[in-house]
C-alpha cells in the first residue's frame, strides 16, 4: 500500500552509490525502523549504513573508512564539499537528510560558527548516526529534527526560517521520495532561503529522471549548475540559488583557498571545480513534476 | 440487469481503491509520506464503507429499484468533487490547525474521504439487494457481487498506481472517476430491473 513499497515493485533498481563488494561484510547491528531495516556493517576497512542486507548493486547510505573516519568515501561526498565554493561563512544551514551525518560533521569542522539543523525521518537512523558515525548535536549550534522532510520545511516557512545554506540529501532504499522531487517542494525549499542563499541537491545522473528532475530545476529556479565528474556516471549534485550563480570562473579563487583543508577530506577542489558545469544537457521539453504529477519512482 | 449491477458494482470498487492510492498523493505534501498518513487514509477507509454498508443495506429494505442505485453512483461523483476541488486549500488549512502529521492527516482524511467514501460503500449492500434472487442463493450471489467488486478494487489499485499516475495528472484521474460514476449512474437509472419473480411473488404474499 505504502508508496515505498510500490517503488520497489515498480523501480529498476539503482544503487546510492558504488559500495564495495562486501563478500566479507559483517552486520554490527540491525534495527527494524518505521521505513526499513536499518544494517550498520563493517566491511573492509569501512562501516557503512544500509536498508537492504543484500549488497549486490546496493546502496550504501552512509560509508566512513575505520582509519580515517575524515576521508570521504563516495564521490558525492566530495561533489558536496564543492558547497564551500559558493558560500560566504554560512549562519545558518539546513540538511534535509541526515543519514549518517557524515557531511554535516564535515560541514561542522569548515563552518564552526554556522548553525546547522538537520531533519532525518528515520528516528533509528538518526540514532545510528550518533552511535556509529561520530554524529553530535548537544551544542545549542546544532539540531536533529526526526520528521519527514517536506513537512519540516513547510513548517519552518510558517516561522519565518530562513537558512545561507540547504542540502537537500533525502533519500529512501530506492531514490529521493517523491513528494520531494516536486515543484511545489522546490518552490517552498527555495522560501527558505536568505537572499542569495544557496541550496544543493544529491541527485542522480543516470535515469530518465534526470531529465524531469532538471527541467523541474531550471523550472523553479531559473538556471542551475550541475556537479558531475566525467568519469563517474551515477552521482550529481545540483546548484540553485533564490539570485543569480556567481559565474563559474569566480568560485575558482575560493576552491583555491579550501584546497588545503579539503585535502585532509580527500577533497581535490580543483577536480571538483573542473566538475561544475551550465550546460544544458537535458531534454528540456520534459514534463515538469508537480504534485499534480510526480511517478518518479516510475519514471526511474 | 444482472451484468449491468455487476458492471456497476465492478467500476465502484475500482474507483474506491483510485480515490484511496491518490489520497496517499493528496496529503504527503502536507504530512509527509509516512506510515501513520496510510495508517489514517486506511481508517478512514474502513470507517467510511463499514457505514456505507449498514446505509446502503437499510435503503435497500425500501423498493429497491435500478433507479435508486443509479442516484447512489451520482451522489458519490458529486460528494467527490469537492475534494477533487479543495484538497490543496482544506490539507493546508488542516496543516496550518493541526502541529502533529498524525492527527493532520487523520483529520483531514476525514474531511475529504469520510462523506464520499460512505456513499461509495452504499453500493455494495444495495447490489446484493438487486441480484439476490431467493434467500437460498443469497449466499452464493453475494459472494459472486463480492468477488466482482474486490477484483475492480484490485485492479483499480494497479493501475492508479503504476499507470493511471504516470499517464495523468492527479487531479484529472479523480476528475474522470467523478465522470465515470455520474455516466454508470445515468446508465443504471435509465435501465430500470424488474425485481425477481420469486422476490416479487413474496411481495404480494406479504
Amino acid at each position: 500500500m505504502s508508496k515505498y513499497l510500490l517503488g520497489f515493485l515498480a523501480a529498476t533498481f539503482v544503487g546510492l552509490s558504488l559500495a564495495p563488494t562486501a563478500s566479507d561484510a559483517e552486520i554490527v547491528e540491525e534495527e527494524r525502523s518505521l521505513y526499513q531495516n536499518v544494517y550498520i556493517m563493517k566491511e573492509v576497512g569501512l562501516t557503512c549504513m544500509r536498508f537492504r542486507k543484500k549488497s549486490r548493486g546496493d546502496l550504501s547510505q552512509s560509508c566512513i573508512f575505520d582509519e580515517r573516519p575524515k576521508e570521504l568515501v563516495f564521490d558525492y561526498y566530495k561533489l558536496a564539499m564543492g558547497a564551500t565554493f559558493f558560500l560566504e561563512e554560512p549562519e545558518d544551514m539546513l540538511i534535509v537528510g541526515l543519514g549518517g551525518g557524515v557531511l554535516v560533521n564535515r560541514y561542522k569542522e569548515v563552518y564552526p560558527k554556522a548553525n546547522i539543523t538537520s531533519v532525518e525521518i528515520d528516528g533509528v537512523v538518526a540514532d545510528m548516526a550518533k552511535k556509529y558515525f561520530g554524529y553530535t548535536d548537544d551544542s545549542g549550534q546544532y539540531e536533529t529534527h526526526v520528521r519527514d522532510g517536506r513537512v519540516f520545511v513547510k513548517r519552518a516557512l510558517r516561522k519565518d526560517k530562513r537558512y545561507d545554506f540547504i542540502l537537500l540529501d533525502a533519500f529512501n532504499s530506492d531514490y529521493i521520495p517523491e513528494h520531494m522531487m516536486t515543484k511545489e517542494y522546490l518552490e517552498e525549499v527555495k522560501g527558505l532561503l536568505k537572499p542569495g542563499g544557496i541550496i544543493m541537491a544529491n541527485t542522480f545522473s543516470s535515469s530518465a529522471l534526470f531529465h524531469h528532475e532538471s527541467a523541474t530545476y531550471q523550472d523553479v529556479f531559473g538556471e542551475l549548475y550541475q556537479i558531475h565528474f566525467k568519469d563517474e556516471k551515477t552521482n550529481r549534485v545540483i546548484v540553485v540559488s533564490n539570485e543569480k550563480l556567481p559565474a563559474i570562473k569566480d568560485l575558482l579563487k575560493k576552491a583555491n583557498h579550501y584546497k588545503p583543508l579539503l585535502s585532509e577530506y580527500g577533497v581535490d577542489t580543483l577536480r571538483v571545480y573542473d566538475a561544475i558545469s551550465d550546460e544544458i544537457n537535458w531534454d528540456t521539453d520534459a514534463k515538469i513534476l508537480t504534485d499534480q504529477y510526480s511517478p518518479a519512482n516510475l519514471l526511474k | 440487469m444482472n451484468t449491468l449491477v455487476l458492471i456497476c458494482a465492478f467500476i465502484m470498487g475500482f474507483s474506491i481503491m483510485t480515490v484511496e492510492l491518490l489520497g496517499g498523493k493528496i496529503l504527503s505534501p502536507y504530512f509527509g509520506g509516512s506510515v501513520y498518513v496510510w495508517g489514517s487514509i486506511i481508517t478512514v477507509f474502513m470507517l467510511a464503507l463499514s457505514i456505507g454498508y449498514l446505509v446502503g443495506g437499510r435503503l435497500s429494505l425500501k423498493e429497491p429499484n435500478t433507479r435508486k442505485y443509479g442516484v447512489i453512483f451520482i451522489f458519490a461523483a458529486l460528494t467527490t468533487l469537492p475534494l477533487v476541488i479543495w484538497h490543496a486549500e482544506l490539507s493546508d488549512w488542516v496543516f496550518i490547525q493541526i502541529e502533529d502529521p498524525r492527527y493532520g492527516s487523520l483529520v483531514t482524511s476525514v474531511i475529504l474521504f469520510l462523506i464520499p467514501t460512505t456513499i461509495m460503500g452504499m453500493v455494495a449492500p444495495y447490489s446484493v439487494r438487486l441480484l439476490v434472487a431467493n434467500a437460498e442463493s443469497s449466499g452464493q450471489t453475494a459472494g459472486f457481487l463480492y468477488f466482482v467488486s474486490t477484483l475492480g478494487s484490485a485492479l483499480g489499485t494497479i493501475m492508479t498506481s503504476f499507470y493511471l499516475v504516470l499517464w495523468f495528472e492527479l487531479d484529472y484521474i479523480l476528475y474522470g472517476v467523478t465522470i465515470v460514476l455520474v455516466i454508470v449512474g445515468i446508465i443504471a437509472m435509465l435501465f430500470p430491473k424488474p425485481l425477481p419473480k420469486a422476490e416479487k411473488a413474496e411481495l404480494i404474499n406479504e
